[in-house]
């Protein structure tokens, strides 16, 4: 399937329903699911080797933290030691891995990487200008969409300053650690003054042109500059809303009825299905 | 014909108590090429904020006089000047708003409610007059040389179909043949019946084809008349001496670099010597920057290597780099430790660093300004900041990036006299600048 070529609006429908369904579900095997049919649809996508390799990167280092920190720093109940790095002593409560907090930590970073893949999916397999455009034409006050896109774009920009500034320190003989820890620390932070008097004057230059160039943020956005969403995309995301809107009151009842709140028999097999599956 | 703008007595000091226009009164007609004229800082880019609205409306500072700009007695907002009044700024990248080329000429359109298919015609239409082919459309910004950008911030201008276009150094960034190539086109744009208003220092573009001038020096009018009458004040640059030339201490062997598949130059071979003074010239992509990114080790080279000969004592750095925008260098809370940074990163005495920190500052008229922040200052004033940041570690070799753009004559050549390196490299668009101030040009060839 060549998920890359879907309109923006389908593919943030995609992003939406997926980070939508990861907050909703809690049953592991849901949530795996979800993820892996994320991953399906972003590996759809025909991602660059880089864009994998960030990906990969990305999934490896959002399960180990949250897998070890779980399991280490599990406080609830019932809890099965594996076993101990630091034991426990009379002050203190030990440093166990947790086998419970590991299940809850993966759990979490299931949500995490079912969420991360459709973000990745919907940036990197978009045009850039074709998103910008998705986003501007949303029926948001033009003054949020438009500052939000400036902000965006000037952020690669930022990262290239930043390194610009660490590589004219460099030059200027400046080595970090070399010269004690305080005086690191403060030149590290000292790199804020130059990227903050750059953004300040970028943001005043942004201004004036937005000024004289008759920009007005309550004007509707612009509309026609993007192609049409084919039916049968229109026919998916109008599917996918249904399903997430299905999902988000099966587990509004079944909260409901958990927290003795409400009860009704004919609902049953729906809370048989959300215990075991949702 | 008709007069599109009027201005009488017209007085402004920015809040910073810098009085920057000091009774200016013209007048422009419909479809003349006017230039305003005068070395950096008289004035002018104040003067185009003035005609564009910006100031009094969107600035702090004491505004008084009478201007008019076609039936408007400012202040009026910017907005209500728009589409008549077109500006283009000094600093073109800092001025565009979209990604890519269409959407930046899109932009006032869309701000106008345009029809999409409207839109569309009138980009194309504004691509060719700038002289752009329709394929730049899908262009991201990000990808256009300088020259190509200030072409798309004109066109994003002439989309709108203004009736007075203002233009603010147009010319900064740009190389010699580009340059003539936009002033005729700006000639061009006024017997349409577009009313051109530049503001430009560098006047042996323009004159042949501008019409009026007005001619500032340090805010004050000198000359305002027809450009038959005109005649330009001398840039004068007395050749530097040269410097008995030493030992050969940079050499670039067969160096060679790529942005991705973009070969920016190959095969470059060359030596540098002690008592050197070398110009990097050439038009915008040229790879001016990214050479002297090489030499200073920042870029890795595609083939080929950059070997440094001799190596100066410890308590000296081997070279200083001055990037384009020196602000980037700016790190320090007050000028004073500015320019102590580097000493202090070589590990010399409080009594050492002080002493180099007087010196540099009294050789670059600094002395006044020790206890303030560098981004306090002016533009002029934060460059040479920058660079005493650099000669206080004594470089061997420095490395300038465009260190003249936006200066004038006179202070170009008080920074070039006080440059205290064995070899110095910097990179200019400006002819003149390199041919005088240089003991060796290279001209980099896109």
């Amino acid at each position: 399937m060549q998920t890359a070529t879907l309109h923006p609006y389908t593919k943030l429908s995609l992003s939406i329903f997926f980070s939508l369904l990861s907050v909703l579900l809690d049953q592991p095997r849901s949530l795996f699911l979800l993820a892996l049919f994320s991953w399906l649809i972003l590996l759809g996508s025909r991602p660059s080797k880089p864009v994998l390799k960030m990906h990969l990167i990305l999934v490896l280092t959002t399960v180990w933290g949250l897998v070890v920190s779980q399991g280490l720093f599990y406080r609830d109940f019932p809890r099965t030691v594996l076993f101990c790095l630091i034991p426990p002593g009379e002050s203190f409560s030990g440093l166990c891995l947790i086998k419970e907090g590991l299940f809850y930590g993966l759990v979490q970073a299931l949500r995490l990487v079912a969420a991360l893949s459709a973000g990745l999916y919907l940036v990197t397999s978009t045009p850039k200008e074709l998103l910008f455009r998705a986003v501007s034409a949303l029926p948001l006050p033009r003054g949020l969409t438009l500052m939000a896109l400036a902000a965006v774009r000037f952020l690669p920009a930022v990262a290239d300053d930043l390194r610009l500034v660490r590589q004219a320190l460099r030059l200027r003989g400046y080595r970090p650690l070399r010269r004690g820890l305080f005086y690191t620390v403060k030149t590290e932070l000292s790199i804020v003054y130059p990227l903050l008097a750059k953004a300040v004057r970028q943001a005043r230059a942004l201004s004036d042109t937005l000024l004289t160039r008759g920009f007005d943020p309550l004007l509707p956005p612009p509309k026609g500059l993007l192609p049409p969403v084919r039916l049968a995309e229109k026919i998916l995301v109008a599917f996918l809303l249904l399903a997430a809107f299905l999902v988000l009151a099966a587990k509004i009842l079944f909260w409901l009825y958990f927290q003795g709140v409400f009860y009704e028999e004919a609902l049953r097999p729906l809370y048989a299905l959300v215990r075991c599956f949702l | 014909m008709k007069k599109l703008i009027r201005v009488k007595d017209l007085r402004f000091r920015y809040p910073s108590g810098e009085l920057a226009l000091k009774g200016v009164s013209f007048e422009v007609r419909e479809g003349e090429f006017f230039l305003l004229a005068g070395e950096t800082g008289c004035g002018k880019s104040t003067l185009i904020q003035v005609l564009c609205g910006l100031i009094p409306f969107a600035s702090e500072g004491d505004f008084s006089g009478e201007v008019e700009v076609l039936s408007w007695r400012l202040p009026v907002a910017p907005g209500t000047l728009f589409p008549a009044v077109a500006t283009v700024f000094q600093t073109t990248a800092e001025h565009l708003v979209a990604e890519t080329v269409f959407n930046e000429l899109a932009f006032g359109l869309e701000n106008l409610g345009l029809p999409p298919a409207e839109i569309e015609k009138r980009v194309e239409e504004a691509l060719y007059e700038v002289g752009l082919s329709p394929a730049f459309k899908d262009r991201a910004l990000t990808s256009l040389s300088g020259g190509e950008r200030q072409r798309v911030a004109l066109a994003a201008a002439l989309a709108v179909r203004p009736r007075i276009l203002l233009l603010d150094e147009p010319l900064a960034q740009v190389d010699p043949e580009n340059a003539h190539k936009m002033v005729k086109l700006f000639k061009r744009l006024t017997r349409s019946g577009i009313t051109v208003i530049m503001a430009e220092h560098r006047l042996k573009f323009v004159l042949p084809y501008a019409e009026k001038i007005l001619y500032l020096k340090d805010g004050r009018p000198l000359y305002y008349g027809p450009v038959k009458g005109f005649s330009p004040p001398q840039r004068i640059f007395p050749r530097l001496r040269p410097a008995p030339l030493g030992p050969v201490i940079l050499k670039v062997e067969n160096l060679s670099f790529s942005y991705g598949e973009r070969e920016v130059f190959s095969g470059l071979n060359f030596s540098f010597r002690a008592g050197e003074r070398v110009a990097l010239l050439g038009p915008n992509g040229s790879g001016k920057t990214t050479f002297l990114h090489l030499l200073a080790g920042l870029l890795r080279p595609t083939t080929g290597r950059v070997c440094w000969c001799r190596r100066p004592p410890a308590e000296r750095l081997p070279l200083g780099l001055l990037l384009q925008d020196p602000d980037l260098m700016l790190v320090r809370e007050c000028v004073f430790s500015e320019l102590a940074l580097a000493p202090e990163n070589l590990g010399l005495n409080k009594e050492e660093i002080s002493r180099r920190v007087r010196e540099v500052a009294e050789r670059l008229a600094l002395t006044r300004y020790l206890d303030r922040p560098p981004f306090s200052l002016s533009r002029g004033e934060r460059l040479r900041v920058a660079l005493a940041g650099l000669l206080t570690a004594r470089p061997q070799v420095l490395l300038l990036d465009e260190p003249t753009t936006a200066q004038d004559a006179e202070n170009t050549l008080k920074l070039m006299k006080e440059l205290a390196a064995e070899l110095v490299i910097f990179s200019t668009h400006d002819e003149e600048v390199a041919t005088a101030l240089a003991t060796r040009v290279i001209n980099l060839v896109p």
